[in-house]
């Protein structure tokens, strides 16, 4: 496999503004490097410009600025044809009048293939893909899940410098989506292929790759492991778009290396974690996510149970402290104190578990 | 199911106004498009004693003028039917596909000939090409060019019948997804290869039915081969020339039976066509805005043809006004008044002009509603002969116009009723031709409205006609307005049915066009085109006026509820 890097540099999408008024930036300056082999997901909600991000690698939009590198080589000015990159698109665009066998071929005699290596080639991705035995239907004749396969198999046949995904799961419905990610992963390390991968959708985000990066209006909000934007997003907004989160505000009263002395809702919480320097009576947000707090009958912070409702795995809480509204995942709650709406408790939490933007 | 049909039946004869609405429909549409078709059959398989008889079949397919004809009509038909489409793929690829500047003019170059009466390109034709034709006689000083004929017969069908081929190519083009063409793209595809190997491949069954829709309107075409066919005879004008011309009833009658045959085959086959799941709307819509070619070999190309064949219409149409001024057509081109003062004194054409535009007027409100009822009730109601409500009033599609017209003649000349002569008969044969469009449009209105809507009406107690009146029809309310300005346009333009039917006290304009031509007259047919399409234009600007003002609020209530 020949897997590429992928750098994009000061990438800008500049649209004019039909009706007049200032031009739309799309995509606003945004630069990252790929690793060849790495899974990067570009994760936001609609209008971000994440989209665009992705057609502008395959060539589909022509960047307004800024530059694109595959491997060694620039393919801004490359129209998508001469371009090594290879698209699963939401739509899967299957062509219908072709079976699934020249479907995936279909790249292939574009290269020229002999149609014995041809042969092989689509062969052996059908067996990766779990399609083989499908190779003569037509694709109206096969499943939603079993078209996103041919798409990908399509695009994966290719042997792409980078694979391209565009939202590919958001057909299916939602336990077959569940099993597409897993796969798709699967098969994107056995082959080992780079891939960018584009959603709105944070549970495949988080499922699927090495590094998320989260757009807010054409421009990086963050970038890291699911790990790291979980566990420690840097804005309200990250924290927000991926998971659950709890916020409450303070004023930071001292710092001590990459701890804060924060006051809050009366009281003084230490040693926040925080990763930047802070001045001392600063305003800050101290982020916590609903699954590392509880409810009990002491605690931190006294609250009072405005919803509790059974879900299965755990029990949701929402609070209200001073004000403030809290959501707690309380975790297998079968042998737990249960409260009910209006009831009066304590909100728990770690102070480790929580910190501070 | 068969309990179901049961109280679907019992629950018509709790609803009277229902039944008698649907027997009324079913006994319009058994009068007057199948009764004059079944009397062109009985009058082709009887002889002059009123015996059964293949007498007529005989005696035409013993003559060899007919099989000339008929070979003359279906090649005529294959050429026109793949011209038109090519011609009109070129027109909505450019407007679809390729940057240009110049769609709007394309837009309106295709709605000319919609809005124009069918003969206006081949009288112009003849001005500019004929024996004393501004180009080939006073320009080039060619003597007796021989205009009339197979050639400028396929150029003039051509420019009249591409417009509707770009019109339904336009939509397939629109609603193609652009994700198709960006994947051959990206597995590396050039784009000549992808045009090739995806776009022509997924639009084959949309271009096999746009030739074959041009086909029809080829061979169906009445006035072209009378104005420009010379000898070059086809079917369609042979019907009514044998009929009316010679009076020979039964070879009219045969003619008209084997026409018949020819299109309803055609139209079958095209149904076929259209019935198979098209690849087009397979994703159900495009995905994402379409990015114009702006490669520059093929933007000049296919502009450069574009406006090629925009210019010749143009040029058409232009000459066609300018000659109603010129003092003496291939002598004195000094602009005089002399042919309008003429040609309006005559008070016969003044009289058609007010026929005309009376007519008119009422075909377009009650082709208008009866296309609507016929389309609510085959889409939303369950009754004995629904089926033969739909493919009846479907039928008027594949019947060519003069097979219309001399059905009329037939059924309706004597006891027990008789329409000749009088203003109905031209009503009843525009509003029948022209309800299959109205219908079709209207099934594709409805059927996008959510059914639970209506349900939802009847569910608080409106009885049928209620929710028809105060939810479908609004709700169907574009469908109708355009509905109300097309029929309003065809029957003012519409020729080949009604020639057989104007009398001496209703007579329409195109006919008198007609007349003038035939009898050398082309200052006078000039001024009366020009006329007519100067009425058709201020009708029209007027009725999108008023229906804009009527149809907004509620036109965008269907937007919204499609989505």
């Amino acid at each position: 496999m020949s897997a590429k890097g992928l750098s994009i540099i000061e990438l800008e999408k500049v649209y004019p503004n039909k009706h007049g008024g200032k031009p739309v930036h799309a995509v606003d300056h945004i630069s990252m490097d790929i690793a060849p082999g790495e899974f990067v997901t570009l994760l936001g909600p609609s209008g971000c410009g994440k989209t665009t991000t992705l057609r502008m690698i395959a060539g589909f939009e022509k960047p307004t600025g800024g530059d694109i590198r595959l491997g060694d080589q620039s393919i801004r000015y490359l129209s998508p044809d001469k371009r090594d990159t290879a698209m699963v698109f939401q739509t899967y665009a299957l062509f219908p009048n072709m079976n699934i066998y020249d479907n995936i071929a279909y790249g292939l005699k574009i290269k020229k293939l002999s149609s014995a290596e041809i042969k092989t080639k689509v062969m052996g991705i059908l067996e990766l893909t779990g399609l083989t035995g499908l190779e003569w239907r037509h694709t109206n004749e096969i499943s939603g899940g079993q078209q996103q396969r041919v798409a990908l198999a399509r695009a994966l046949v290719m042997e792409p410098g980078v694979l391209l995904f565009d939202e590919p799961l958001s057909n299916l419905d939602a336990k077959l989506r569940i099993q597409m990610r897993t796969e798709i992963r699967k098969i994107q390390r056995e082959v080992g292929i780079t891939a960018v991968y584009v959603t709105h959708d944070q549970a495949e985000a988080m499922s699927m790759s090495d590094r998320i990066v989260i757009l807010k209006d054409g421009k990086i909000e963050q970038m890291g492991t699911p790990e790291e934007v979980y566990y420690s997003p840097n804005s309200e907004f990250s924290a927000n778009f991926i998971g659950t989160a709890n916020m409450f505000y303070g004023t930071v009263t001292a710092q001590q290396g990459s701890r804060l002395t924060v006051s809050a809702m009366g009281k003084e919480l230490e040693n926040v974690p925080c990763y930047r320097t802070f001045k001392t009576g600063e305003k800050c947000t101290v982020i916590v996510r609903p699954e590392a707090c509880s409810v009990k009958e002491n605690g931190l912070l006294e609250a009072k149970v405005i919803l509790s409702t059974f879900m299965g795995s755990y029990q949701l809480y929402e609070l209200d402290i001073d004000g403030n509204r809290f959501t707690v995942h309380e975790n297998n709650p079968k042998n737990k104190h249960i409260f009910k709406s209006g009831e009066k408790a304590f909100l728990d939490l770690d102070i480790a578990d929580t910190h501070a933007i | 199911m068969q309990k179901a049909e049961k109280t679907e039946g019992r629950r018509f004869f709790q609803d009277p106004i229902l039944l008698l609405i649907i027997i009324a429909v079913i006994a319009v549409l058994l009068m007057f498009i199948a009764y004059p078709l079944f009397c062109i059959l009985k009058g082709s398989f009887t002889d002059s004693a009123g015996k059964l008889s293949f007498s007529s079949y005989t005696a035409i397919f013993k003559d060899s003028g007919f099989k000339t004809a008929f070979w003359n009509t279906i090649r005529l038909g294959t050429v026109v039917g793949f011209t038109s489409t090519v011609v009109g793929f070129l027109f909505a690829y450019t407007k679809q596909c390729v940057k240009s500047p110049f769609k709007k003019l394309y837009g309106v170059i295709e709605i000319l000939p919609i809005i124009s009466p069918p003969f206006v390109l081949a009288f112009a034709a003849i001005t500019l090409l004929g024996r004393r034709g501004l180009i080939t006689y006073s320009l080039l000083g060619i003597k007796n060019f021989n205009i009339y004929g197979y050639t400028v017969l396929v150029i003039v069908q051509t420019l009249v019948f591409f417009p509707i081929a770009a019109m339904t190519l336009d939509g397939l083009l629109e609603n193609f997804d652009v994700s198709m063409e960006e994947a051959a793209r990206n597995l590396g595809a050039s784009r000549l290869r992808v045009f090739f190997t995806v776009q022509i491949p997924m639009l084959a069954s949309g271009l096999a039915n746009v030739f074959l829709l041009s086909f029809i309107e080829s061979v169906t075409d009445f006035s072209n081969p009378m104005i420009l066919g010379g000898g070059y005879k086809t079917l369609a004008s042979q019907i009514y020339i044998q009929a009316i011309g010679n009076y020979n009833q039964s070879a009219g009658t045969a003619i008209a039976t084997i026409l018949l045959l020819v299109t309803v085959a055609v139209f079958v086959v095209q149904k076929a066509i259209l019935d198979k799941r098209s690849y087009v709307t397979l994703t159900g819509k495009a995905s994402r805005v379409r990015e114009m070619i702006d490669d520059k070999g093929i933007m000049i190309t296919t502009n450069a043809l574009c406006l090629l064949i925009s210019a010749i219409v143009l040029l058409f149409y232009v000459f066609v006004i300018l000659s109603s001024f010129f003092k003496t057509w291939g002598a004195n081109y000094t602009l005089v008044l002399d042919n309008w003062k003429f040609a309006l004194g005559l008070s016969k054409n003044v009289k058609s002009i007010f026929d005309t535009l009376g007519i008119s007027l009422l075909v377009a409100p009650i082709g208008g509603v009866l296309a609507m009822v016929v389309a609510f009730l085959v889409v939303r109601k369950r009754f004995v002969g629904r089926r033969l409500v739909e493919y009846v009033s479907m039928l008027g599609m594949a019947v060519p116009g003069t097979v219309f017209g001399l059905g009329y003649i037939l059924a309706y000349n004597t006891p027990p009723i008789v329409l000749t002569n009088t203003m109905w008969i031209l009503v009843i044969v525009l509003v029948m031709t022209r309800l299959p469009v109205g219908v079709r449009s209207g099934m594709s209105a409805l059927r996008q409205i959510d059914p639970s809507i209506e349900e939802a009406a009847a569910d608080l107690g409106a009885h049928s006609t209620k929710v028809f009146g105060t939810v479908t029809l609004p709700l169907i309310r574009p469908a109708f307005y355009t509905g109300l300005v097309f029929s309003f346009i065809k029957s003012m333009t519409a020729i080949s049915a009604v020639i057989f039917l104007v009398s001496a006290n209703y007579n329409l304009l195109t006919v008198r066009v007609m007349q003038h031509v035939d009898k050398g007259q082309f200052g006078y047919a000039s001024v009366l085109s020009t006329l007519l399409m100067i009425v058709v234009f201020i009708i029209v600007g007027i009725m999108n006026l008023i229906l804009n003002h009527l149809g907004r609020s509620s036109g965008e209530k269907v937007d919204r509820f499609k989505q």
